[in-house]
Parts: C-alpha cells; structure tokens; sequence
C-alpha cells in the first residue's frame, strides 16, 4: 500500500472577490520508506500540498488517500485520530511547547497517545539521542539554538514512529550548514530505520541529500525525480 | 498529568499578569470575609441587645397584640402556654413580659412612660440593660421597683430611692401605683433613655388586672441556627386561634428591614468582587490564550484533542483561581481574627457616643462574627465564577483551526 495517493488534487484559496489557484491537478505516490523533497519556488504549492495531505486543510477537488484512509470521506475525529497515530509533522519554525522541555516536547506525541511513562521515556530518550541532543534533554526551547529546537522537532515527529513525517521547510530559519546537518539526520533516520519523509525546501544544498525530487511550479508537478 | 503541568508553567510564563490577577481576586475575597464577619457581627449584637430586649427569636402573643397592641390582649392561659414551651424548646430561655404606657408623675413633674414589665432574673439573662445600669441597681424581688432611662428621671428630677405615681389604663379606669426608683440607665439611645423604663411582672399583672397573665412569652435560643425550625414546632403545638406565634422579623419589622438592607449591601459588594474575577480571568486567559495561537496550533496539528485543549486553558483558570482563593481566604481569616478577639472600636471613626439603628443601639465596639460556612460559600462561589469566566476562552481555544493557528507568530 502506498504511503499517500493524491490524484488530480486542486486548490483555490478565495481572497476576496479573488480566486488564487494554489494547486492545480497534483497527482503524486509517495512509497513507504522514501524521502522525498518538495521543491519550488516560493507560492509554488508547496505548503498547501503538505497541509492537504496531513489533512490540516480540505483540497478544492481531487482525491487524498493517506495510510488507506480517504480524507474526503474521513470525519473531522479520524483525521485528527490519523495525524496523532500515523502522521509526524516538522514546521518551519516554533514547534515546540515553549513551557516545555526538550525531553517533555519530544514524548509529547508519545503522552497524547497514552503510551505509559517507561515506555515514553525510553522512546523518547532514545529519539533525543538519535537527533544527536543527548545530555539536553531538561532545556528549555529557549535554551537551545535553532538547528537543535529543529531537531527536537524531528525527534518529537518520529518518537511515535509514524508512517509518515511531514516537514514544511524545516531548515528554512537555519543556516546552510546547520540545515545540511538537520537532513543528513533525517536521511539517517530514514535509511536506518525507514521513516517515510515528505519535506518541503527550496535551498538546492538540501535537496541534493533527498532521493526523490518533486519539483512544483504554480502549483503543477513540473518534474518527479529519482535518483 | 500533561493538562496541569502545561497550565502551571503558562501561569508561571507571564508570572506579573497572573500575580496582578491573582491578588486582586485574593483581596477582594479576603475583603469579602471580613466584611461578612464584621455584619454578622453587627447583625447578632443588634439582635442580641435589639431584639432580645423587645422581643426573642419567636414570640408568643395574644392574637391581635401585634397590631393594636392593646394591653387588655394577653396570652390566654399564660402560665400553662410557658411551661408547655419550656417542655417544647428545654434549651430555650423562655421569658414573660407584659408592655404598657403610662404616666410618671414625681413632685417636680410628670412624663410618659412606655414600660416593659418583666421577671428580673430572666430578664437579665436574655438582654443587657442591666449592664447600663448607671446609677443604684437593677430590679430586684421589690415589686414597688423601677428602673428607668436617665434623661427620663432628670426630667421627673428624681434619683435613686425616690417615689414616683404611675398611672395607667386598665378596662376603661385609671389605675395608679405608687413605685420607687430603684436604678437608673443610660443606654445612650435618646428614645430608651427618655421614655423608657421596666417594673416587675407582677406589679403590671397587679395594675392591669391581668391575674397570671402577660403580654408576650419570648422564646430566647442560644444560637440564630434553629430558629426556623424551633419556629415551626412550636406554631404546630400551639394551635389556638387566640395565640399568635411570630418571628422577631414579624415582632420587629423595622429592625428585620433594617438588617435586610444592610445585607443587601453586602451582596452587592459581593456582586463587586464577581466582577473583578469575571473580568480579570477573562481578561488574562483570553489573553494568554490569544498569545499561544500558534502553539496551540502546533499542539492541535500533532493531534492533541481540542476537549483536551480546553481543558488545559480551565486548568489554568482553576489553578490561578485556586491559588488567589486559598490566599484570600487565608488572609481574610487572619484579619477576621483580631476583629473577633478584640473587635473594631466605631467610636475612633465616628467620634464616640452611640449610634442607633431603627431604634436599636449600635455598640461602638463591635465584634467580628464570622461563619465558616460563609467563607466556604464564597470561596466556592468565586472558584465556580473562575471557572466560568475561562468557559469562553476555552471554547474559543478548542474551535481554533490548526492551519490559521500556524499562520500567526
Ligand atoms: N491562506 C491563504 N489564503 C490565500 N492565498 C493563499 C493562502 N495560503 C497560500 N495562498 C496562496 O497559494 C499559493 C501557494 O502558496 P503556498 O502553498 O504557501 O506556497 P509555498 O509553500 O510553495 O510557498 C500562493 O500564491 C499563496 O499566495
Ligand atoms: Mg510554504
């Protein structure tokens, strides 16, 4: 079973008496244990398409399916139930609970779950250190730089081991080297262990570490890459 | 416990807004505390001198007494109705008067009088003229005994030992009684001192020939609790159409007015205070609510249940709420208690001399009397309105959309 299935999906935000069409007819596969980056230009689509398929946002037309689920038909409680159980999403930036440590972030996912304390902190502890972050489990976000806030967020995203992580830009507030050292990473993170990644950039040095390459220009697929 | 640990920290987060909050609520309740104690204090001296002397907590009277107050109206059967009543209520002081007006004549002049007729010894247990004795003492077995007000007795020119006629109407005749001042009060009320003074019961009963019988039968109980029910008991078992048995709020309506209002503003204070937590919790959960929007965006988008979520931002009422309650309790018992101990001198505000209150003294040193189960009640009821108050935030927080939320920093 595919991961996600998207066909002839459109959307068009209304902004006033205007229509700005921000996808017009995607259709993409995404395959379990690929890591693919979503490329484009800014207003190119990008974020809308993440936000579609982590059922954040309804499409105008056109066809979801994600984990065999189909958004369209799906009610509001078994799409939120399909984020918490088999989603992980990365945002640009500020994704962590400021009151929050780096540790109590991470099993957040894990705690909403209801998964009991041993195993959440074993999981949790486990993700910290994956993400290189061990020994900073007890800052606060405040204590921490950006690139480890960043990746605080990919541990938080995949301490649940989801079928798949949707990340928006992750290393967009990060600096070339420290978003290069975020995806080296998730490309780790991938290989070993098979998390699915569908992430969105635009900086060239991140998308030469992707296997899979999306390119989307207006809102069309321009190009679909694999290397 | 997620919901209560996030909730703690965010008070903590703005710690300034959630103090200024917090003790605002904390002191008016505290205020709220000790002003209940204060009026309830006032309120139970008032009945204490008010209506112990005029009446009881109930009383019991011949039917019609209350409205034509006519001294021909007695309780039939007297002595039988107050032993019956002292069978019915053994806790109660049950205490007989007959009421009159008169006339006192001495050599140097004459004056109204209106006069309580009364047993000394029972008297003295349920009210406290006998305290504001200023001059030779309280009334004894002498039935040829008066006690009366000291601008009463400048005005007859008379003092302690002297002879005095009192003049009354009895069916029609005019019945004279030849008595002797015994003591002389000053209760610092002009309506008690210059028209007002107590024989003995039987030298009324003797005057009015009344035989054994009285005007009223007071029933005193040592607390205001059981009044309603006592009330209840004793109208059923004294079922006679020639009986009236009334409360002190129907004995003394002014005074019960007088009480009702000052209670009144009480619960307007009160109603004050709601405000202030109303508005303040509102005020500072929205906020901090409308702060968080993109957090609580992130929260929603992982999949943290809006239910969840709206319970997060009550928690946080419930513990500011929580915290401003305990401290305002705390602290509104820590002023009550020397107010209860030592009381509150009015005179240092007012400048001495006493004041009155439909026709009741208001002492000038007045005692706290302060129920727990009042503090109980407004801490609930304050902790209830916190809570309330967060009810439109949180619904506000649960209704956010993730998307709009991740929008906004
Ligand atoms: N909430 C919105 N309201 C109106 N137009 C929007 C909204 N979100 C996105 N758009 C428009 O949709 C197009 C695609 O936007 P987006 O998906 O954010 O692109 P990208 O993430 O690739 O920069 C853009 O033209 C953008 O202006
Ligand atoms: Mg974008």
């Amino acid at each position: 079973m595919s991961t996600v299935v998207v066909r002839e999906l459109t959307k068009q935000y209304r902004q006033g008496s205007l229509t700005v069409p921000a996808l017009q007819g995607v259709s993409l596969q995404i395959e379990p244990g690929e890591l693919t980056a979503l490329m484009g230009p800014s207003g190119s689509g990008k974020t809308t398409l993440l936000n579609i398929i982590g059922g954040l946002d309804a499409p105008t037309s056109g066809e979801v399916i994600v984990e065999g689920v189909d958004l369209a038909r799906a009610s509001p409680a078994e799409v939120s139930k399909l984020r918490l159980r088999r989603l992980g999403f990365v945002f640009q930036a500020y994704n962590l609970i400021p009151v929050l440590s780096a540790y109590e972030n991470t099993e957040l996912v894990l705690l909403l779950q209801g998964v009991p304390e041993a195993e959440r902190r074993e999981k949790a502890m486990a993700m910290l250190e994956a993400v290189g972050l061990k020994g900073m489990e007890n800052r606060r976000p405040n204590e921490l730089s950006g690139g480890q806030q960043q990746r605080v967020a990919v541990a938080r995203a995949i301490a649940a081991s989801p079928a798949l992580v949707l990340a928006d830009e992750p290393t967009a507030n990060l600096d070339s080297k420290t978003g290069v050292e975020l995806l080296e990473t998730m490309r780790r993170l991938n290989e070993e262990r098979g998390v699915t990644f569908v992430f969105a950039t635009h900086d060239p040095k991140v998308m030469e570490r992707a296997r899979r390459v999306v390119r989307l220009v207006d809102g069309r697929i321009a190009e679909d890459l694999r290397k | 416990m997620l919901i209560l640990r996030m909730a703690l920290r965010n008070l903590r987060r703005n710690l300034r807004r959630t103090l200024i909050t917090g003790l605002a609520i904390g002191f008016g309740l505290a205020l709220l505390v000790v002003s209940s104690g204060i009026a309830d204090g006032v309120h139970a001296q008032m009945i204490r001198s008010g209506v112990s002397a005029m009446a009881g907590h109930l009383v019991v009277q011949g039917r019609g007494w209350q409205e034509q107050r006519e001294p021909s109206i007695v309780v039939p059967q007297s002595p039988q109705v107050r032993a019956q009543l002292e069978r019915l209520v053994p806790e109660a002081t049950v205490v007989p008067r007959v009421f009159l007006q008169g006339l006192l004549t001495s050599p140097q002049g004459s004056a109204g009088v209106s006069l309580s007729a009364v047993v000394p010894e029972l008297e003295a247990r349920v009210e406290d003229l006998h305290e504001k004795v200023v001059e030779g003492a309280y009334l004894d077995g002498n039935p040829q005994g008066l006690v009366l007000g000291q601008t009463l007795a400048e005005t007859l020119a008379v003092g302690v030992g002297d002879k005095v006629v009192l003049m009354a109407q009895s069916k029609g005749d005019l019945e004279s009684r030849l008595l002797r001042v015994q003591g002389i009060f000053k209760a610092g009320i002009d309506e008690i001192d210059g028209f007002y003074g107590q024989i003995p019961v039987q030298t009324a009963q003797d005057l009015l020939g009344l035989g054994g019988e009285v005007t009223q039968l007071s029933v005193h109980l040592g607390s205001d609790r059981d009044a309603g029910l006592v009330l209840e008991t004793v109208r059923a078992a004294l079922a006679d159409r020639r009986i009236e048995v009334l409360a002190w709020q129907e004995a003394l309506p002014d005074l019960s007015q007088w009480i009702a209002l000052d209670d009144a503003a009480l619960y307007a204070f009160i109603l004050a205070i709601a405000l202030i937590v109303v508005i303040g919790i509102t005020n500072t959960v929205s906020m901090s609510v409308f702060e968080r929007i993109h957090e609580l965006g992130v929260l929603l988008a992982v999949g943290m249940h809006p239910l969840r979520l709206a319970l997060m931002v009550l928690a946080e009422a419930l513990l500011l709420g929580g915290f401003a309650v305990a401290g305002g309790v705390a602290v509104g018992l820590l002023l009550n208690w020397p107010l209860e101990v030592w009381g509150l001198d009015y005179g240092a505000f007012t400048g001495g001399g006493s004041m009155e209150a439909a026709g009741v003294v208001f002492e000038m040193q007045q005692y706290s009397d302060l129920s727990l189960a009042k503090v109980a009640l407004f801490a609930a009821l304050t902790l209830a309105m916190t809570v309330l108050a967060a009810v439109y935030p949180a619904v506000k927080a649960a209704r956010l959309r993730p998307i709009r939320c991740l929008h906004q920093r």
